[in-house]
């Protein structure tokens, strides 16, 4: 019967793209099911089902119908072999939307899921902190960023993986430079920076400081600090490398050194990279490349 | 794409299978022996033990080959695949082959079982040496079986064995197509990598860069990710060997370094091991065993991977040199700084990174960060064999700076250290390089001498002789200096120093006055040389020459052959003509030649526009045809006017309004307005019109002129409309310069905007002088002195010939004053007294300057002197005078003569002229004090000369 539920609304979400979200009723109904009863396993080999009502640090209370009553049973985080959730294949789903440009109905449904399993996190396997992170993504990607923060700091915890750990910090750090949070940002970015390799996966530490320097008109030190992923760039993807580059181009500009920053601008440009108009304070450095690839045109017709 | 997919032998086990039922059941009557050595051979087949197969499968040839049942062909069908897979197997590829071309030739099999005989005949084609005909076989395959996996990889065989028979071309093209099919990603990739390595096997430069770069390599995916990183490791060595940087660089991107390249790979062992798990119950025996050949090589490939040496340090010190090469001296520092600080490198390779890094920073020329760099060389690796060479870069970076003493003080150390260092030369030629710079000509003689002397096979032999040559030039000693040169070009023939000897003997012969042995070199390095750069320096030279000669005509010829392309020697001969022509009164000629100037697309860049203007009107006033200078003007003004790239603007402004004003003057139609009247229409228009450029410019004369005529208050009231009406991006660098000039002087940190706006849109203009000094005097206002130190030297050192010089000098004394530095403050001020194009006030700002350095050390009659001699010698500035009046008593009071202290008081009271300034009212105030004193010590002192007489 879940199943059946989960393709028909599959079924009838996919024509409605990205922009849909889920409808109030179906929110209803899948929270209806998210809050059924969860099943502890115990290393003794017993199995519970029932409610959680008072987790803990350490312990876990859960309240077990008994005939007509109610059992209150406690365990030790040490009793419990696992839990199991209801709702599990919604994750799947989640996970489907989100890949196929279903961002806004994806992250409904991830809402949820956290709502449901939020509580517990510290009592289920990593990987399932993992799979949030890219609930965090959405986050970031939606109107109201903020909640990245509070859910990446709950998920950070849990998670054991050197990449997902790295994909957390990802996180947390692209929230606070969102958020224009930027003493954090700034501290986070210098730890980052002092930890990561320049060849990594991301160049987001480098960046956020490197915004950070040009704000502070540490001319020199941003475009430094933009370089580095880009010296050590590789065939595999770097995530934020555009930004870097668009931050070396502003930062020789702001030294006036416009002739290298067209370099950096043609070298950009031969990777397919494209400037990133989300960020505020690089955008009259765009305005200045703009005018000056201009007047170069203008000069060489 | 599909699979293939056939029902016979999918497996070994499955093809056994088969067999036994096949052969069991029709043959049970037959001697158990056939039925034993099947068994055999099966069994020895599932073992994996393919000879022993073989060879029971010949022996059931040698024992029932001519037995009907032998012979059947149902049983020859089923036994021959398995007959010849076997003996493919077991080494026996001549057999194999007559196996599968039997099966072929002569049954009728399913396509899978076709498909699998087809193929595997196709190996052992190739296994014999019949290369072109596997080739063949292999591409038979692909097109009976076209859309499938197998016949991608049959391609992919095809045009292995096209290269081995050097069918390059054809290889190419098959491998050239495929990328572009729908082939799996998988398989294109392995075939672009393939043409790849061939195309760096073959030195085909030009392919390997188009495969390296126009392919979209997949690396997130690909499995022979290894495979692509050593290519583009290799493709980047050749395009560095052959000086091809920016190449050098995309191919470096390509290449992974060792710890990642290790990770990738095991990701995608794993990947490809698990693909293989989940594709082989349903994929073809070619697939599997492709898959299976894939899994091996990648396998193999890891292990290799983690017994090799890491060789990242080496990729980035390969990268960081081709950036160097590409003048990317920021990402080269970078990468060098990364090898060289990373204590996971080798040592010695650390050092080697570190030394480059200092050559990085050298190239940027960040000479103080250079030295630092290599100071940490010294201190991190001082036994290292480079540690000479960093020690060098240090002087170098001082001469970079300019500090040409530090630079010989550090080749000083080397040359005392290490007289024996295969460096040594150039250490003795960059010290005396260095004393030359420093007019101590004879110092730097004996180094070249040295050099000459003590190291006669060094490159730099040819350099040291030309630059001892050089000293005597610098001297004056012309005779000596073209000896020696001669000599020199004697030996030199080929050398790629000769052109430039030449050029200098010419050089030579014209200071000498021998102007036909000068033209003689000239014509020469023109003719021999006609691409060496000196030749527009020589074109120009034959110019003077010719006008030294009094050949003016010839000479104007000469001039006019300087190319345009040197933009300084260019302007030089087009205004040495123009003298020419004024001096012969050919006014025709002279506007024929100007006009050709000012038309030129690059006029705007041009500095000396205005110049070309202002004679062209001025050759038309010769004529008596002023009349005609103005369209001249005011087309000039009207293309120029508005735009703030423009130069020299205000200068045709000015010539304009000259002409105007002669005119106006000469005419009396009631039609010409005056000129003020002209200016003011055009101000109200530009503004109105929003032509803020032009506003600007207008503005600007205005207030130039009212600086003249009336004071620099009104002068500098107008000049701030400018700053009230036109955004900074309106402005041209000299309006910039004026209000950002103004607006520092008077204390407010907006200057800065202005100044900012000079080094960003302006950076190369002479006008950058002003921002310098400008910034300057912000930083000191706010007490940062070593920034305002920064921005001074870089006044000193770009535009010391600007007319803020004299500021530029008294602001750089009074910072080192602030600082406490008195020595360095009064060499300051002394250099400036010696500058004969600082006389005047500037002298007498100097003067108050080294005052003021020596009252604040207590030196109080030193301090008087100096003063004294602003108001004796400088009574044109008044108000330089109030404040030297003023000081001089308060100094002479302090030193107990309140007569001298009365009379400069007096003294000061009586110039009219400092009547406005607040010191002149603290004088008048302080008199009567001081005229009590003065009389007291008067009457102290008659008391005193009484008494001597009476003693007398």
């Amino acid at each position: 019967m879940k199943t059946l539920f989960h393709y028909a609304l599959y079924i009838l979400l996919i024509p409605q793209l990205s922009l849909a979200a889920l409808s109030p009723e179906e929110i209803v109904r899948i929270r209806t099911e998210l809050r059924e009863a969860i099943t502890l396993q115990l290393k003794n080999g017993q199995s519970i089902q029932g409610f959680p009502t008072n987790v803990s640090e350490n312990t876990i209370q859960l309240n077990a119908a008994e005939g007509a009553g109610e059992i209150i049973y406690r365990f030790e985080k040490n009793e419990i072999l696992e839990i199991q959730m209801p709702g599990e294949s919604y994750k799947s789903l989640a996970l489907e939307w989100a890949e196929s440009g279903q961002e806004t109905a994806a992250l409904d449904l991830m809402d949820l899921l956290y709502a449901q399993r939020a509580p517990l996190i510290s009592y289920l396997p990593p990987a399932e902190s993992n799979f949030f992170i890219i609930y965090t993504q959405l986050i970031l990607d939606s109107p109201n960023p903020a909640r990245a923060i509070a859910v990446t700091e709950r998920l950070k915890p849990q998670i054991e993986n050197t990449a997902a750990i790295e994909a957390i910090d990802d996180a947390i750090l692209k929230s606070y430079h969102i958020l224009e949070l930027d003493e954090t940002a700034t501290e986070l970015a210098e730890a980052w920076v002092a930890t990561r390799n320049p060849y990594g996966a991301s160049a987001l530490g480098y960046y956020v400081l490197g915004v950070n320097r040009l704000r502070n008109e540490a001319y020199e030190e941003a475009l430094d600090l933009a370089l580095r992923p880009i010296a050590f760039s590789t065939p595999l993807k770097t995530e934020q490398l555009e930004h870097c580059y668009a931050l070396a181009i502003s930062a020789a500009f702001a030294l006036r050194d416009p002739d290298y920053a067209i370099v950096l601008y043609a070298d950009m440009n031969n990777r397919g990279f494209r400037w990133p108009a989300e960020e505020k304070s690089l955008q009259p450095y765009h305005e200045k490349l703009l005018k000056k690839l201009n007047t170069d045109a203008s000069t060489n017709d | 794409m599909r699979s293939l997919s056939y029902t016979a032998p999918r497996t070994r086990l499955q093809v056994l299978r088969f067999l036994a039922v096949c052969l069991l059941l029709p043959f049970s009557l037959l001697a158990a022996t056939l039925q034993e050595q099947l068994d055999q051979a099966v069994a020895a087949f599932t073992g994996g033990d393919y000879l022993t197969a073989y060879w029971q499968f010949e022996g059931i040839e040698l024992d029932y080959g001519t037995e009907p049942e032998f012979l059947d062909r149902d049983f020859q069908k089923t036994i021959l695949p398995v007959r010849a897979y076997a003996a493919l197997l077991a080494d026996r590829p001549t057999d194999a082959l007559v196996y599968f071309a039997e099966l072929l030739a002569n049954y009728d099999t399913s396509p899978g079982m076709r498909a699998f005989a087809l193929y595997n005949a196709a190996i052992a084609q190739s296994q014999t040496g019949g290369n072109a005909q596997a080739a063949q076989t292999f591409r038979n395959f692909r097109l009976t079986f076209p859309k499938t996996n197998e016949a991608a990889l049959a391609l992919l065989q095809e045009a292995d064995l096209l290269y081995q028979v050097e069918e390059v071309a054809q290889a190419n093209k098959l491998l050239d197509t495929f990328y572009l099919s729908d082939a799996p990603e998988t398989l294109r990739m392995q075939g672009r990598l393939r043409a790849l390595q061939k195309a760096g096997e073959l030195g085909d430069l030009a392919r390997a860069q188009k495969l390296l770069f126009e392919t979209d390599w997949q690396v997130e995916g690909m499995p022979d990710i290894a495979v692509l990183s050593f290519a583009a490791l290799d493709a980047g060595d050749l395009f560095l060997s052959k000086n091809d940087p920016i190449n050098a660089i995309r191919a470096y991107r390509l290449t992974l370094p060792h710890p990642v390249l290790i990770e990738k790979q095991q990701e995608r062992l794993f990947a490809t091991e698990a693909a293989y798990e989940t594709q082989a119950p349903f994929a073809s025996s070619i697939w599997k065993s492709h898959s299976r050949q894939l899994i091996a090589r990648l396998a193999r490939q890891l292990e290799s991977l983690e017994r090799t040496p890491d060789y990242t340090p080496g990729l980035y010190l390969r990268t960081g040199q081709a950036y160097l090469l590409a003048t990317r001296y920021r990402e080269a520092t970078i990468l060098f700084r990364e090898v060289a600080l990373n204590p996971d490198f080798d040592k010695t390779i650390q050092a080697e990174a570190h030394y480059r890094w200092i050559i990085a920073i050298c190239e940027a020329s960040a000479w103080e960060e250079a030295r630092q760099t290599a100071r940490n060389f010294l201190e991190r690796h001082p036994n290292h064999e480079l540690a000479n060479a960093a020690l060098f870069l240090i002087a170098r970076a001082y001469q970079g700076e300019g500090d040409y003493l530090a630079a010989i003080n550090v080749l000083d150390e080397l040359i005392a250290n290490y007289p024996n260092d295969a460096q040594a030369p150039r250490w003795y030629f960059t010290r005396g390089y260095n004393y030359s710079v420093l007019e101590q000509q004879a110092d730097a003689r004996t180094d070249f001498a040295y050099v000459l002397d003590q190291f006669p096979k060094s490159s730099l032999v040819e350099q040291a002789a030309l630059w001892r040559g050089l000293t005597y030039f610098f001297e004056r000693d012309y005779e000596r200096s073209l000896e020696l040169l001669n000599e020199l070009k004697s030996t030199t023939q080929g050398h790629p120093l000769y052109p430039e000897i030449n050029y200098r003997i010419a050089n030579i012969h014209y200071a000498r006055r021998d102007y036909e042995a000068a033209m003689d070199q000239a014509d020469r390095l023109i003719k021999d040389f006609p691409d060496h750069y000196r030749v527009p320096a020589a074109q120009a030279l034959r110019g003077d020459i010719y006008m030294g000669l009094g050949e003016l005509i010839l000479a104007s010829n000469a001039f006019k052959k300087v190319p345009s392309d040197a933009p300084q020697l260019f302007d030089y001969a087009t205004f040495q003509a123009v003298k020419i022509y004024r001096a012969l009164e050919e006014y025709e000629l002279l506007r024929d030649h100007l006009e050709a100037y000012v038309d030129r697309d690059d006029a705007a860049e041009r500095p000396r526009v205005s110049e070309a203007l202002y004679w062209i009107g001025w050759s038309l006033e010769e004529e008596n045809r002023a009349i005609e200078a103005f369209p001249i003007f005011e087309a000039a003004l009207e293309r120029f006017g508005n735009d703030p790239e423009a130069r020299a603007v205000g200068s045709i402004l000015s010539a304009y309004a000259k002409l105007y004003h002669k005119t106006y003057e000469a005419d009396t139609s009631p039609s010409i307005i005056p000129f003020q009247t002209w200016l003011q229409i055009q101000s109200e228009k530009s503004l109105s019109e929003e032509q803020l450029t032009w506003y600007a410019r207008l503005i600007l004369f205005t207030a130039q002129e009212q600086r003249r005529a009336i004071d620099d208050a009104t002068a500098e009231a107008t000049l701030l409309s400018i700053h009230r009406n036109v955004p900074l991006d309106d402005q041209d660098a000299e309006s910039l310069s004026a209000i950002g000039l103004i607006l520092a002087e008077r204390g407010y940190d907006s200057a800065d905007d202005y100044f900012e706006a000079i080094l960003t849109r302006y950076p190369k203009r002479f006008e950058r002088a002003v921002a310098y000094y400008g910034k300057a005097k912000l930083a000191v206002a706010n007490n940062w002195l070593t920034q305002a130190t920064r921005w001074i030297v870089s006044f000193l050192e770009e535009t010391p010939t600007h007319p803020l010089a004299p500021d530029a000098r008294l602001l750089a004394a009074d910072i080192l004053i602030q600082q406490g530095r008195y020595d360095g403050a009064i060499a300051t001020l002394q250099e400036i007294l010696e500058l004969k194009e600082m006389r005047g006030r500037p002298h007498a700002r100097a003067l108050a300057g080294l005052a003021r350095i020596e009252t604040e050390r207590g030196n109080l009659k030193p301090a008087v002197a100096y003063w004294q001699r602003i108001y004796t010698l400088y009574r044109a500035y008044p108000e330089l005078l109030a404040p030297a009046y003023w000081e001089s008593s308060l100094l002479f009071e302090a030193l107990g003569d309140a007569i001298a202290a009365h009379n400069t008081v007096k003294e000061m009271l009586a110039d009219s002229r400092l009547s406005e300034s607040e010191l002149y009212t603290l004088a008048e105030d302080k008199l009567p004090e001081l005229a009590d004193a003065a009389r007291e010590q008067t009457a102290l002192a008659n008391a005193a000369t009484m008494e001597t007489e009476v003693v007398q």
